[in-house]
This record gives structure tokens, sequence and C-alpha cells, in this order.
């Protein structure tokens, strides 16, 4: 079959590799009808994240039709149309059980190595490196889905893959980053970045009721998105960020925060950013956490900070004074997909949102490579990539 | 991919930020080592004022470069550098020995290579800009009414016998569980 497999920093390579086989009793198999370039791929993209090897198959947003069942699995039949989350679980562990499918003790193959990294294992995850257990992604014309009695989620024909394939990671992550905050009908939430995670958690804290919602970030055509989402915006190469969120909120900062940019911010004209960049170049930190440090700076005393952006590894000058002193709540975490996929499939199901409207790039699986840079570089007005194989 | 592709490539902004580097690291040995460097130029003995003083613009030319959102006036200030290199280098070519001469030679090479390169980055910047629309997605919405008669929706839309939606009132902080969702009972969560 064909794949987009990745080859080191900046070389993403269309080519042909093994067709997936069942491997275990609880498998599938599934014809991949569509499939997205993720931001967190552009991570892997610009080799920010350890663990990768050459020809690994990339991608983790995929849905598509089941072709081969294996003869454990009862859930799936041949021909069934799913959306699979990018978290692999195998839905029996004790967190898997708790609902936290993205900490799933048994899915990751390469449990020594992340916990090695991380002190415990996490789960399993699609094309993102052996870190997480080296499964070939879904941008190929065929995916190999682990547990697939778990996972996939069935959808109704009646819908388009455009509406439905963001189920799979975007969607329930901005949801998950909302339902994180804690909205309530009094809050400002604060919304960095207004990249597709952003503009889903934009949408969601406005399906959520929050009072007023502040997307963050510098490119316009993205701003304007995340206004037609209901957003205030603030171009932070226009204005200062806390000025305007002093003006937005009579001088007493968002309630609740959400990271949707991650360990990648972009160089700003601010002091710590040029900082992060010279370590980061002395390979004396991994991330540039200068959002992080800036909700932590800007969030209203007793609020709490959400991230979704994805981080890897290490970061300094965390300002932990203002977080602890201000009593600021953090919480993170990969997504735990399965938690959020039925309440978000009722309201697309019932025409209270419509994911596609961030798809602005529709392309062949074999101009995948072309795209990654596309992407990567924010041209053509790029917000989301949607791949056909 | 060789090296001519990777730059053809490479994100203005991956080049300028690049170029940043390498001036602040040309700039560092300027400063630590300026008699060496003066040899190597063929700019000959007692010149270790002008070299520093070369140096610590590099450095501080690389920094602005690398925290500016917008690189190009430094990019300026580089090719602008580069044109004095050239001239200082080029003069001791025109006039010293044979040895020396050799050297600048070489030297000129290298700085005209460098000046190239600048020349390069602040081109495609310009072009980049100039060449890049701005899209308006005022239009995308993603919602079937307009943003501000959708506040709370989802709430009112989950909020039901069938279909219970937990609010993030729980100790144990947020979960949302739905029909059929495959967490078995136990979870955590106030479900109304």
């Amino acid at each position: 079959m064909k794949a987009l497999c990745w080859h080191g920093k900046h070389d993403v390579r269309y080519e042909t590799v093994p067709d997936p086989q069942i491997e275990d009793p609880r498998d599938a198999i599934i014809k991949v009808t569509s499939c997205a370039i993720c931001g967190s791929d552009l991570h892997l993209f610009d080799h920010m994240i350890p663990g990768m090897e050459r020809g690994d198959v990339l991608g983790h947003e995929t849905m598509g039709e089941v072709v081969e069942v294996g003869a454990g699995n009862s859930k799936l039949k041949v021909g069934d149309r799913v959306v699979v989350p990018f978290t692999i679980c195998c839905g029996e562990c004790a967190q898997c059980r708790a609902g936290n499918y993205s900490v799933c003790e048994r899915s990751n193959r390469n449990k020594e190595l992340c916990s090695l990294v991380f002190g415990h294992s996490t789960a399993g995850l699609y094309g993102y490196s052996h870190l997480t257990g080296g499964y070939a992604g879904g941008q190929a014309e065929y995916l190999r889905v682990p547990f697939a009695d778990c996972g996939p989620v069935k959808v109704p024909d009646h819908l388009s893959d455009e509406q439905l394939l963001f189920l799979s990671d975007i969607l329930p992550t901005g949801w998950q980053a909302a339902v994180n905050c804690e909205i309530q009908p009094t809050d400002t939430v604060a919304v960095w970045g207004a990249g597709p995670v952003a503009q889903f958690a934009i949408r969601s804290a406005v399906l959520l009721g929050a009072w007023q919602v502040i997307c963050i970030d510098y490119l316009e055509d993205r701003l304007s998105m995340a206004r037609a989402g209901g957003a205030t915006t603030i171009n932070f190469k226009k204005e200062s960020v806390l000025d305007r969120l002093n003006e937005l909120t009579d001088g007493k900062g968002p309630d609740k925060c959400i990271d949707a940019v991650g360990m990648e911010a972009h160089v700003s004209r601010s002091l710590d950013s040029a900082y992060d960049r010279v370590k980061q170049a002395l390979l004396m930190e991994t991330d540039r956490p200068h959002v992080l440090r800036e909700m932590i700076y800007v969030c209203r005393p007793g609020g709490i900070l959400s991230v979704a952006g994805v981080y890897g590894g290490f970061a300094d000058k965390i300002p932990v004074g203002a977080l602890m002193n201000k009593g600021l709540t953090l919480r993170t975490g990969q997504t735990h997909v399965p938690r959020w996929t039925d309440e978000l499939l009722q309201l697309i199901d019932e025409g209270l949102l419509d994911p596609s409207f961030v798809i602005t790039h529709t392309a062949d699986l074999a101009d995948g490579p072309d795209m990654y840079n596309v992407f990567r570089n924010k041209e053509d007005g790029c917000v989301k990539v949607v791949l056909k194989p | 991919m060789n090296w001519r592709e990777r730059l053809q490539r490479m994100h203005p902004n991956t080049l300028s930020r690049a170029l940043g580097w390498f001036s602040i690291g040309l700039g560092a040995v300027e400063l630590l080592a300026p008699r060496g460097t003066a040899q190597a130029a063929g700019l000959g003995g007692g010149r270790n004022a002008l070299v520093r003083a070369c140096g610590a613009r590099e450095v501080l030319n690389g920094v602005a470069l690398l925290r500016s959102m917008d690189p190009e006036p430094y990019l300026w200030a580089r090719v602008a550098g580069d044109g004095m290199d050239l001239a200082a280098v080029g003069l001791r070519a025109w006039s010293g020995s044979r040895s020396t001469r050799t050297r600048a030679g070489v030297a000129l090479a290298v700085l005209a290579g460098v000046t190239a390169l600048d020349v390069m980055a602040v081109r495609r910047l310009r072009r980049r800009q100039t060449e890049r629309p701005v899209r308006d997605y005022g239009g995308r919405t993603g919602f079937p009414r307009p943003a501000d008669q959708m506040r709370g929706a989802a709430r009112r839309a989950l909020r039901d016998p069938e279909h219970p939606v937990i609010t993030p009132a729980s100790s144990d902080g947020p979960t949302l569980h739905g029909r059929d969702a495959p967490s078995p009972a136990g979870t955590a969560g106030a479900v109304h």
C-alpha cells in the first residue's frame, strides 16, 4: 500500500510499505477514506519529538471502512464505517476503566522506553514515535487498528467524512480543553493559538456557555475564523496581550486559559521567547513554553490553566511562584478521546456543530509531502489539511 | 534531498534564523580570537579592535534576527555589514603582499557567498510577505446560527436523562460520559 513515511527533519515521503495484517484477535484493518495532518504531526516533521525511525508511517487522524476483523472482535464487522481515536486503548486496564484512555496501561508496546522518559508509560498512539508504541499511522491506504473492539467509533452514513473525521483527535482535544476549564456562565476563557485545536476549543467554550472567549494569535486569516466562532481576537504582533486582556476583563485577567500552542511557541518580541530559542539551540531545553508562562502570569487568581498543546520534554523558567501563590489549577494530558466521542457525535448529528468549517485544504494522499510544507509554513491560508488516499 | 533543494524549500524565517545563529557564531569567534580571524582574512596584525567591533556587531545582529518577528531590517543590516567587511578585506587584497592577497581572496569569496545568502533571505522574505494573501474565514462559524446564539447550546442539548452530561463540579475533576461510552461504571463525576 501507499503511505506517508517519516525520513527525518522536514522529510516526509509518499512511498510503498507492506500492507497491514491482523496481529491479534481483537484487531481490525480499515481502508482509509480520509485522514488529516495534525498540528502535532508538525512536531514530528520538525523532529522535536524523540523516538522516530526512518520509514515510520505518520498520521493519527483517520477514518475509513472496516475491511478485515480479527476472530476475537465482536464489536466491528466488515463494512462498518468508523472513526479511529488517536489514542489506542484496551478498555480493560484500570486507567481505561477510569476513563483515562490516553494513559492506557496496556496499549503501549514500548512501555519500558516510555517509562524511562516519563516515569510511567502512557497509551500507544498511531504514527507518533516509538515512545508511544511505534504503531504505523493512518496517513496511508490501510490501517491496522489494535484493540479495535474498544476505540473505533461507528459513525452513521448520512454524515460526511469531513463532518466526522475530527472526532479522531482535534475536536475532542478542543472539547476536553474546554471541559477541563470548568466553564461557568460568567467566565472569560482565553485561548492561545488559532490553529485547528484552538478553533474547536473556542467553539467548545461557546457551546459550554462561556461569557466571553478571547483568542490570541498573529495570523489574520486564522483570527478571522476565530471571530466567526465567537471569539474576540488579539493579534500579539500588533498589540500587547497583557494590556488587551486587562482591558477585556476589567483588569482581572481571564478566569480560564487554554494553551492550544504547546512546545513550539512562535518566537515573539518577548525576551523569554528569545531565551527559549537560545537554550533550545544549545540543547539545554527541548520545549519553548512561552504560552505557559504567559498564561500563568495573566490568569486571574484561582483560575484554571488547561494545556491541550503538546509538550514533549523539558522546559524551564516556569513561574511556579505565580502558579502556586495565585492558586491556579493546571490541567493537562493527551485527549481521552472515547470519553467525549458520543456526546460530540450527538452535537454533530443534531447540527449544533459542523467541524468541517476548519478544512481549508483537501488533497490526494500522494500530495501529502507538499501539504506538510504548506501546513507547516501556514501558506495559502492553510488551517487544516485533509488527505484522500 | 540535496542542499540546494533544502535551501530552496527552506522557509524564509528558518533561513533568517539560521543566518542569525551563523552571525552569533561568527561574532563569537571574532570576539574571542580576533588575531587569528584577522590573519585568516588576510587583514594582518594590529586589527584586533576592528575585528572585535565587527564581532560585537555580528552578535548583536544575530540576537536581533532571532528575537525579531520581522527579521527583514536585521537582514538588511547584515547585508550592510557584509558590504563593510567586503570593503575592508577587499582593500587589503588590493594592497597587501602575495600571501596576504591569497588569504584575502579566499575570505572575499566566503564573504561574497554569505552576502548572497543574506540577499536571498531578504528577497524571499519580501516575496513571501507580498505574496501571502490574507484569507477571510469570517463565514466559517461551524454553527447553524450566529455564535452569540450558540452560547451554552451543548449544555442544553446534552443535558437530558438519556444522554447524561456531567458538569465539572466533581472533586475528582471533570468527566463527561455519554451513552454507550466504553467506560465502565464507577467513574468520577457528578451526573446531571
